[in-house]
């Protein structure tokens, strides 16, 4: 091992210079400024622009995260030789909001001082950075940068610093790329329609029939929601004009008739009506308005039955967005009317979009 | 002995039966029987259909129907028809009359079906337009559960029983060349000729006096001298007026400063005793003008004038008119009337002790 030392330093002098001029290197490397060293990447750097769609005028976002300690005076963006740089420094505006999450404002970034094209190269001015912190700016899109003509992937940009003596600080180079759209198109059809919901098919007496009383059902609720711009409209036809029973052969006969206004059931007189109540007149919509022949007011009136179709409710002049009515029927008897458990009636309930 | 016992026990085993079943009866409820009340949630699409076919053609729609109750659903399909009437045109639904062969005309692919929770269904109505048909034809397609049209039986209490349906309005037009399709305006009035504040509300109402069914539409501008303020529409919603029928279209002119709207609550219009709606005073201007800055303020007289038209098949026809109404609002007016009469009063009173007083110092004197 010696023998080949020996081989290579010939000289014990020369060997102890070579070592001395080693050391006097290391120690003089120490008091080097690192801003005198050649520019070194950021940490991260990238340029995200607006659009990505060839042939597009865009604007976008530059961030950096410096790696190098020196005095920013100047941040330089290089785009690719296929973009166009409008050479009008001062449209190049920059903004500093919004920003991505994370990120810090660029401190003191300023309006292009200088573009140039073909070598598309803006610079702008620049405040102070801090190592190790992600700065961000915008710049506008109007007259600044064109997308390429044709698409590509990993065209070549780059993002420096430099103090304002034009000395490189940190220099990353990114790659931008183009697609032939950059925009998704979305469509949707809300078909016309209209719900009819009915609450139960259905509706009990709250207690028997009374001669000295008028007695209800507990109603069922009709609610509609329509897009139709004409709003809706609801009827209502009876099968038998009255409640009907079987076994007793007898019909408790309905009240009235049919002349727009409602009938007022008498106790110890028969009678059967049905009273539409306007629960819910939806905002924002048609307007509903129950028909006046159905629009009982109390607990003794309604409307009366009819084997024919009878509008009970309208709502016009737009939409509804769940309009509700409530249909009850009412009913009083006679100390004669025949006694049986099997009155009942069976009413025909129909909604429409308005024509 | 074998046979005795078993004899024995196959008789205790059958009291017990009967027992079970006679004790069973009484605690039973007496609606046991009844079957529960049960919901029925129909969304039909699309709302009314217009088809324009010359006679001896054959015409196929789809009508879509969905029912949006958690189990499956038998359906049914039932043609009817509908038409207007009265003064104001209001809607008529109608089962089938003699006479009405047309109904003759219409075939469905599916009378009746399954309708799974939520699923749409499509079914064909089929119409074989005969040559001799001319004019106008509605129909009222109705979806309705089937069973829902029996009475039922078992209930404890005397029973109600509802059979609930959507319609799909399908409007039929048999292109002949001697259609008339003409419509006349009836009549333009505004409710008050006179408001406090706004909206002022306007009835427009058309008469078809043709044999098909027509569609007005057009603006209703509302004029201070000769500066229009407004521009109400007329019918925006495409509504048709069937033949030999009137119908009517309310409007109002909201834009005002202030203005009377709508109570409203929890998305609902409040209602009063007699179904009618709460209004309350806005202060800012309404309809059109709502979100501007600068008020709206209306105050004397106003015109209204409408302009209609109607597609008679060749061209546009117009139809014009106008009414006049005021806008004063009085009750304000008073106020500051009385607050000048009383300002006037005190000064007047004031006056008139000054004088008096520097009259009895001159007497004094």
């Amino acid at each position: 091992m010696i023998e080949v030392f020996k081989l290579r330093w010939p000289s014990r002098s020369v060997n102890r210079l070579v070592i001395a001029i080693g050391l006097t290197l290391g120690l003089s490397a120490q008091f080097i400024p690192l801003n005198a060293l050649a520019a070194v990447g950021f940490q991260n750097a990238y340029i995200r622009l607006d659009r990505m769609k060839i042939n597009t005028a865009t604007g976008g976002t530059v961030c950096a995260q410096p790696a190098s300690v020196a005095t920013e005076g100047k941040v330089l963006v290089t785009f690719p030789s296929t973009y166009t740089v409008n050479a009008t420094a001062t449209n190049w505006t920059v903004n500093t909001s919004p920003i991505p999450a994370g990120s810090t404002i660029w401190p003191g970034i300023t309006t292009a001082t200088s573009a140039t094209s073909p070598a598309n190269v803006v610079t702008f001015g620049s405040g102070d950075l801090t190592v190790g912190i992600l700065y961000c700016f915008n710049f506008a899109a109007t007259s600044t940068l064109t997308t390429a003509v044709g698409a590509a992937s990993s065209q070549q940009a780059s993002v420096g610093t430099q103090t304002a003596a034009s000395v490189a600080i940190d220099t990353t180079l990114v790659a931008l790329a183009n697609i032939s759209d950059d925009q998704i198109v979305v469509s949707a059809v809300v078909p016309p329609s209209f719900s009819f919901t009915l609450g139960g098919n259905t509706d009990s007496f709250t207690t028997n029939l009374d001669p000295t009383s008028t007695v209800s059902t507990t109603g069922k609720t009709v609610t509609i929601l329509t897009n139709a711009k004409g709003g809706w409209i609801a009827w209502a036809k009876d099968s038998q004009q009255g409640l009907r029973s079987a076994t007793a052969a007898y019909t408790i006969p309905v009240a009235g008739t049919v002349n727009g206004v409602p009938s007022t059931l008498s106790n110890g007189v028969e009678g059967y009506v049905l009273d539409t109540d306007l629960t819910t007149d939806a905002v924002g919509g048609c307007t509903l308005v129950i028909d006046p022949e159905y629009n009982g007011i109390g607990t003794a009136s309604g409307g009366t039955l009819s084997a024919a179709f009878q509008p009970i409710a309208a709502c016009t002049g737009g939409t509804a967005n769940s309009d509700v009515i409530t249909l009850i029927e009412r009913a009083a008897i006679s100390g004669a009317t025949p006694a049986a458990t099997d009155y009942t009636d069976t009413i025909t309930v129909v909604g429409a979009g308005n024509f | 002995m074998t046979e005795v016992y078993r004899s024995r026990s196959k008789q205790v085993v059958q009291v017990f039966m009967l027992s079970a079943l006679v004790v069973g009866g009484f605690l039973m409820p007496a609606a046991a029987g009844a079957a529960a009340s049960k919901p029925l949630n129909l969304v039909t699409s699309p709302l009314p259909i217009s088809l324009s076919v010359p006679p001896g053609t054959t015409v196929t729609t789809d009508l879509r129907v969905k029912q949006a109750g958690p189990d499956t659903e038998r359906l049914k399909v039932t043609l009817m028809k509908f038409s207007a009437f009265g003064d104001e045109g209001k809607p008529r639904l109608l089962d089938r009359a003699l006479g009405d062969d047309y109904f003759d005309w219409v075939k469905f692919d599916k009378p009746e079906f399954d309708a799974s929770s939520n699923v749409w269904q499509s079914v064909k109505m089929t119409i074989s337009v005969p040559k001799s048909a001319a004019f106008g034809y509605y129909y009222a397609v109705v979806f309705s559960r089937t069973g829902d049209d029996k009475a039922p039986t078992g209930e404890a209490q005397p029973t109600a029983a509802y059979n609930g349906g959507s319609a799909v309005l399908v409007l039929l037009d048999a292109k002949v060349p001697n259609a008339k399709r003409e419509l006349g305006l009836v009549s333009f009035t505004t409710q008050h000729r006179i408001y406090e504040f706004l909206p002022s509300a306007f009835d427009v109402k058309f008469k078809n006096t043709g044999n098909v069914h027509a569609v007005p539409h057009g603006n209703i501008f509302i004029l201070s001298g000769k500066k229009q303020l407004a521009s109400l529409d007329i019918n925006d919603a495409q509504g048709n007026i069937l033949p030999g029928s009137n119908r009517l279209f309310p409007l109002e002119w909201q834009d005002g400063f202030p203005h009377f709207e709508k109570v409203t609550e929890d998305g609902k219009v409040k209602l009063d005793k007699k179904n009618q709606a709460v209004m309350h005073m806005v202060w800012s201007n309404g309809g059109a003008g709502a979100g501007e800055v600068s008020p709206h303020l209306r105050f004397g007289y106003y015109t209204a004038h409408l302009f209609a038209v109607y597609d008679d098949g060749t061209r546009d026809v117009p139809m014009e008119a106008t009414v006049g109404f005021w806008v004063i609002p009085w009750r304000f007016l008073l106020g500051v009337l009385l607050v000048i009469v009383l300002i006037g009063a005190g000064v007047y009173a004031a006056t008139r002790g000054a004088v008096r007083g520097v009259r009895k110092i001159g007497k004094r004197r």
